[in-house]
């Protein structure tokens, strides 16, 4: 029985264990993709432990660059830069594999100066325009992907990889949603992969180790009614990867921009999701299978391989969150590891086209700048606020050798984000990983934690500290409508405490309402969405590019959440609410009343404190109602600062 | 320490939590769901948001 710890042979290509960084695009390059120190630092911390690192998706061509800062594999300057970052791997242990693609349409005419290419002009999204690629056009990008493999070998990567997921040029050939309408032989789906293979084959080898990373389910069902590539079929062109020689398969899932929710599984989503398909192939393949997709837990990931389901277990946002979840696990070190929360902050920002970040890890793609150096003095730091921006800062301050007490008006550690852990049927569990992490770090660092305990100005000239972080977060906004005797209005926060009774028929209102909204729906209650705009209305902390808006969406359309647009309340009455509508006001019956009306900043102690005459400084959503990300980052600043 | 609560009188067999867990921990016997393998639970809660009756409750200590 093989275990993650083992060796095993991609090829020709010994790796010591089974623990692989997958692909992660981390947006640091500049806009000719070049390697950098930021690379280099954050590749050499992620490299300890690894078996295999794959370097982040790399560009074959301008013309196929996805992501402002992406890195490039595009011409021969770009060789020395990656020499460097495979000498850094190497140095650390692990094997270093490059990521390469085209993006086709997923390009965008801003970074490559000219319109995308697809496999026909049928865009990625609406609006798009799109080249469909002549068949000389696609042969000449075949030789791209050669002649890339080729520059990989001499900057000495010991492996390829070749993108054919999540939306890129080789998945939009597979796809039967984009190849439609050619003639030529690119008209049967898997010639393009194929003829890539070979070319790679051809420029580097074909002993030269090679992997497909392959879209088991494109799950196109759920955005546009067909379903787009199966698995069904993917078995099979694995099998044909296999007889052309490929080394490995690599299994994920699901489609940028339609589907990303399978792509980037995020917080709503159970763990391991891909191992499913990786043991289907695992059935049919002779090759190893590596799988992908919420792999967080030692427990998880060590009973995959034991139980022989996955040969090799992938990493993206786990190793963003926690770059050492390798050693650590290697070393026995498991209640250390900083879980990743699947939150997708990491996604926002690199579909926002900047510098990826992470809550959990605030020096993420900064590890030397954002080192936490031992303080020249060490000082007495009050802390006011136990959420994530108040832990932040303990720990950041703490661990610098600072003398810290963090203050909790409640009973309870973690703020808004443990709150927002407790949908009682949304599956969010995990945003607790970055507090549960947190709390176990303050009691090691040996933080003194005072919980339920009101910070006043007697305590703060008591405590006379020589810093005071400020991180008393946000309350939730009242509601501002009439409300009778007799009705039952409940808030949001009371639901994630579990303290609030509801009733059959809900009406839910505010900008905060969406998830709430599906919770109940699975709850099987009655739920209408009162929503003040056209279409709905996301809170701040669900961001566009974070691969949650799209299940939350399916969840209120299976939950048959009854969603009225352009509506708002107007008043609240016993068993009732009248609303205004598109078609004027109309009474609905309704048991309870849910407002989630968002949250306004709680600074009275900042307010309160002279910074004349004390140290004082303000992080997260006292500031400003923000994200967890923000409140996060805040604090390690200021702790890392102090 | 990891342990889990499950309220058998409202449990009704449903193998929700027994389908759903990723890692095997339940097992339903007797349209009862019991815990087979504490050993494999990492504490990921996903079975408290999925059973119906909302009568698991993981508890770490």
């Amino acid at each position: 029985m093989a275990t993650v710890y083992d060796p095993i042979k991609i090829g020709s290509l010994q790796l010591k264990n089974r623990f692989v960084e997958a692909a992660t695009v981390k947006n640091f390059a500049d806009v000719n993709g070049r390697v950098n120190s930021r690379y280099l630092n954050n590749f050499e911390l992620e490299a300890d432990g690894l078996g295999l690192l794959i370097v982040t998706m790399s560009f074959v061509e301008k013309q196929g660059q996805v992501f402002r800062a992406q890195l490039g594999v595009q011409d021969d300057k770009s060789i020395h830069g990656l020499s460097d970052l495979a000498d850094r791997i190497h140095k650390q242990g692990a094997k270093a594999a490059l990521q390469i693609a085209h993006g086709g349409n997923l390009c965008g005419e801003g970074i490559i100066g000219e319109m995308p290419v697809g496999p026909s002009s049928i865009p990625q999204w609406p609006g798009q325009t799109v080249h469909a690629l002549t068949t000389e056009e696609v042969e000449k990008i075949v030789i791209k992907y050669g002649e890339a493999a080729a520059r990989a070998k001499e900057a000495g990567f010991d492996a390829l990889e070749l993108h054919a997921c999540h939306g890129s040029l080789i998945l939009q050939f597979l796809s039967p949603i984009h190849n439609q309408g050619r003639t030529d032989k690119y008209a049967d789906p898997p010639t393009f992969l194929y003829e890539c293979i070979a070319a790679v084959q051809k420029y580097a080898g074909k002993d030269y180790p090679l992997g497909v990373r392959l879209t088991c389910h494109e799950f196109m069902g759920e955005d546009q009614g067909l379903p787009g590539l199966m698995f069904e079929v993917v078995k099979k062109y694995a099998l044909n990867c296999e007889k052309m020689g490929v080394h490995y398969i690599h299994a994920s899932a699901g489609r940028i921009g339609h589907t990303p929710d399978h792509a980037f599984p995020p917080l709503y989503t159970p763990r391991g999701v891909n191992v499913k398909f990786a043991e289907e192939l695992k059935k049919i393949l002779k090759i190893p299978v590596m799988t992908v997709g919420r792999f967080q837990d030692p427990i998880l990931i060590e009973k995959v391989v034991e139980d022989g389901r996955a040969d090799m277990i992938a990493m993206c946002r786990p190793i963003i969150a926690d770059p050492h979840l390798p050693k650590k696990m290697i070393e026995k070190r498991f209640e250390e590891i900083r879980k990743c929360m699947g939150c997708n902050w990491c996604l926002d920002r690199l579909f926002s086209q900047v510098s990826v970040e992470c809550p959990m890890n605030p020096a993420y793609g900064w590890e030397k700048e954002y080192e936490l150096a031992a303080a020249a003095k060490a000082k007495k730091v009050m802390v006011i606020g136990g959420g994530v921006g108040g832990m932040q800062a303990a720990y950041a301050a703490a661990k610098r050798g600072h003398d810290v007490t963090l203050y909790e008006r409640t009973g309870d550690l973690g703020g808004q984000v443990l709150l927002a852990s407790q949908f009682p049927r949304l599956y969010t569990r995990e945003l607790y990983n970055l507090p549960k992490w947190l709390i176990r770090e303050l009691k090691v660092l040996g933080v003194k934690i005072k919980l339920n305990t009101e910070v006043t100005a007697e305590l703060i000239e008591e405590g006379n500290p020589d810093e005071i972080i400020v991180a008393t977060g946000a309350n939730e906004k009242k509601i501002d409508v009439p409300v009778a005797e007799g009705s039952k209005v409940v808030y949001l926060w009371d639901y994630l405490r579990h303290n609030a009774e509801i009733g059959t028929k809900v009406v839910l209102f505010g900008i905060e309402a969406i998830e709430a909204a599906a919770s109940l729906s699975k709850e099987g209650k009655r739920v209408i969405l009162l929503q003040s705009g056209p279409a709905l209305e996301w809170p701040v902390y669900i961001l566009g590019g974070a691969a949650r808006r799209e299940p939350l969406a399916r969840d209120l359309k299976y939950g048959k959440v009854d969603i009225r647009y352009n509506t708002s309340l107007k008043e609240i009455g016993a068993g009732y609410v009248i609303v205004k509508g598109p078609s004027g006001e109309e009474k609905i019956e309704a048991d309870t009343v849910m407002a989630a009306l968002g949250r306004e900043s709680e600074n009275k102690v900042y307010n309160g404190i002279n910074i004349r005459e004390r140290r004082a400084h303000i992080v997260g959503d006292a500031k400003e109602v923000r994200n967890m990300a923000r409140a996060s980052h805040e604090g390690y600043w200021v702790g890392r600062k102090i | 320490m990891i342990s889990i609560k499950i309220d058998t009188n409202a449990c009704t067999g449903c193998r929700f939590c027994e389908k759903q867990c990723p890692t095997e921990v339940f097992v339903v016997k007797n349209n009862k769901s019991e815990v087979a393998d504490i050993e494999n639970c990492m504490a990921c809660k996903l079975c408290e948001t999925v059973c119906p009756q909302l009568g698991i409750k993981v508890i770490e200590e």
